[in-house]
């Protein structure tokens, strides 16, 4: 964990970062590895995986189409846009 | 050194379904970009999915045709990675609980049934499109509206051996997805998806050798070249005693070669975990049988079918009954119908090739099945000969009308008339003394010759069977 490690994923973020303040940023993203560590430590051996907190089972709706968001409204979220589509760097593998 | 070919298939189907898998919005191929979008498929923060009952039907439809066991208990995981065509940053999909389990498909490789194992059958959605500029723009575009379209993810068990195996198995599959109806299954449009992992091991060796992934094959055809061209390119490595590298390759059509995209050497890890926003997907073994129960007749089981009931041969049931259309088209065509043979024949080869040479499809075609059988009871009352049998045929495909008027205004209408064969036959035996002579030295060719005269004055639309039996009667007199 570094600053440009903290730089990389506040780009991919898209947050803006002070550079001063990168010690203490590493601290506290720091101090969450440590808990997370912590959480290896227990033993779940006899524990059942938990799918999901509460009991609920099948939630399901029926197959029927309901009215889209306006393509403007939906355009006006976007940084970039470009012949009604989401403009974003260029990305071919 | 011989090497054996393993091969698994991943196939992504997208269900036609009227509205997408968590949300309301439509699910339609084809629409004005960013025009079937919502805070859910959208990934706005505070949107919660909720699942569409019918994409769960539709899996366990798939599951139940392919011979799975279907999960009493399954449930949604989040699959992250991060991609501009993926708004929330995480797919929905299923990861250590898949809806379908343990199944098979059957195929026929050189007349014999071999089974190829299913691992498995999970929902997911689909991500959005991105678009890429042919110029070199230095951006690209993306349409959402394909984001949040149901899929599902068809597994097999690397139990394919050869590049046209996995032709037969896809071509099965897409056989049995579209007798379902859950799929329109369209390779070109990218409603049916097919990634392959392909691997080379020593004949008699267990362990299986290093795997490239092929992706971008957009038709049965192209799969079948895509592993052709992968088998001659990883035998070539190791017969220079190197290494397959582990990778993701592209199958590039118009070059026919793959090329390699990334190195597979790390597995990627996706941080799989259970997505909280859907609960479980609990399924009653009542609904499961209901639908079971519902099922439509399957490929295979309609060509054993066409064996029993029209007695046409197997091989003619098997290319009838690939399509569901092309099947429904002969058995209109051919019920109740004395020989259902020479429908098939025609079906098989006729409407067959018109298709191909018109680049459409059989649910297009203009004129209804049982013209054709009016088409073939003209030949059979001798009114039309074959060769002009066909002219009729392309016409009807192109106009959608009946035979008969076709017969007409085409002027084809075959001569049947005893007075006007005779005076044709008279005609040609008048005309060509030399072959008259030569048939009575023994020659029998001759025949046909006479034959062909008779058939080339009267421009084809004499009854040749006519014309044959009375220039026999003459001759031998």
């Amino acid at each position: 964990m570094d600053k440009g490690y903290i730089e990389y994923i506040c780009s991919l973020a898209k947050l803006e970062y002070d550079e001063e303040n990168s010690d203490r940023i590493i601290e506290k993203i720091k101090a969450f590895d440590v808990y997370a560590e912590k959480l290896a430590d227990i033993d779940t051996n006899d524990i059942k995986p938990l799918v999901n907190v509460n009991e609920t089972i099948n939630v399901m709706r029926e197959d029927a189409v309901m009215p889209s968001l306006e393509r403007n409204i939906i355009l006006e979220n976007a940084p970039e846009k470009l012949y009604g589509c989401i403009k974003v760097s260029k990305i071919i593998e | 050194m011989r090497y054996e070919t393993v091969i698994g298939l991943e196939v992504h189907v997208e269900l036609s379904t009227k509205s997408k898998a968590f949300c309301s919005c439509k699910n339609e191929f084809g629409s004005e970009v960013n025009t079937n979008c919502c805070p859910v498929c959208l990934g706005y923060p505070g949107a919660l999915p909720v699942l569409n009952k019918k994409v769960v039907e539709y899996a366990v439809k798939a599951g139940l045709a392919l011979n799975c066991d279907i999960s009493l208990y399954s449930k949604t995981d989040r699959k992250n990675y991060f991609y501009p065509d993926l708004p929330k940053a995480y797919q929905i999909s299923q990861d250590d609980m898949p809806i379908c389990k343990n199944g098979f498909i059957e195929i026929e490789v050189d007349e014999e049934i071999k089974k190829i194992g299913i691992t498995r059958i999970h929902i997911e959605e689909d991500a959005g499109k991105l678009l890429h500029g042919a110029g070199d723009e230095d951006y690209s575009l993306v349409d959402f509206n394909r984001a949040g379209v149901p899929l599902i993810e068809i597994v097999s068990e690397p139990d394919i051996r050869s590049p046209e195996e996995a032709r037969l198995y896809l071509e099965k599959l897409k056989s049995i997805l579209e007798y379902l109806e859950i799929s329109d299954c369209k390779m070109q449009e990218g409603s049916l998806r097919c990634d392959a992992n392909i691997s080379l091991r020593p004949i008699d060796e267990e362990k299986f050798g290093v795997k490239s992934e092929i992706k971008n094959m957009n038709s049965m055809k192209s799969l079948e070249r895509a592993l052709e061209f992968e088998v001659k390119r990883q035998t070539e490595i190791l017969l220079q005693g190197e290494e397959v590298a582990p990778e993701t390759r592209r199958w590039d059509d118009a070059k026919s070669i793959t090329i390699a995209m990334r190195a597979k050497d790390k597995t990627y890890d996706y941080r799989n975990f259970p997505e909280a926003d859907l609960v479980p997907i609990v399924l009653e073994p009542e609904w499961i049988k209901e639908i079971k129960t519902n099922l439509p007749e399957l490929p295979d089981f309609k060509r054993n079918r066409f064996v029993k009931q029209y007695g046409i041969p197997k091989y003619d049931a098997s290319v009838l009954t690939l399509s569901k259309d092309l099947s429904v088209f002969f058995e209109r065509c051919a019920k109740d119908y004395k020989n259902p043979k020479a429908v098939s024949n025609w079906v098989m080869g006729e409407v067959l090739r018109i298709l191909k040479e018109r680049e459409q499809e059989i649910s297009n075609i203009k004129f209804p099945p049982e013209y054709l059988r009016e088409l073939i009871d003209l030949i059979d009352e001798g009114l039309l000969n074959s060769s002009a049998a066909k002219l009729v045929f392309e016409e009807m495909f192109d106009t959608g009308k009946e035979p008969k008027t076709l017969l007409d205004k085409l002027g084809l209408k075959q001569i049947s008339d005893e007075d006007a064969i005779g005076e044709l036959v008279n005609e040609v035996l008048a005309n060509n003394q030399e072959s008259v002579e030569a048939y009575k030295n023994g020659k029998s060719n001759a025949l046909k010759y006479l034959v062909g005269q008779a058939m080339k004055i009267s421009k084809g639309k004499a009854n040749p069977k006519m014309i044959n039996s009375m220039l026999l009667e003459r001759l031998e007199d």
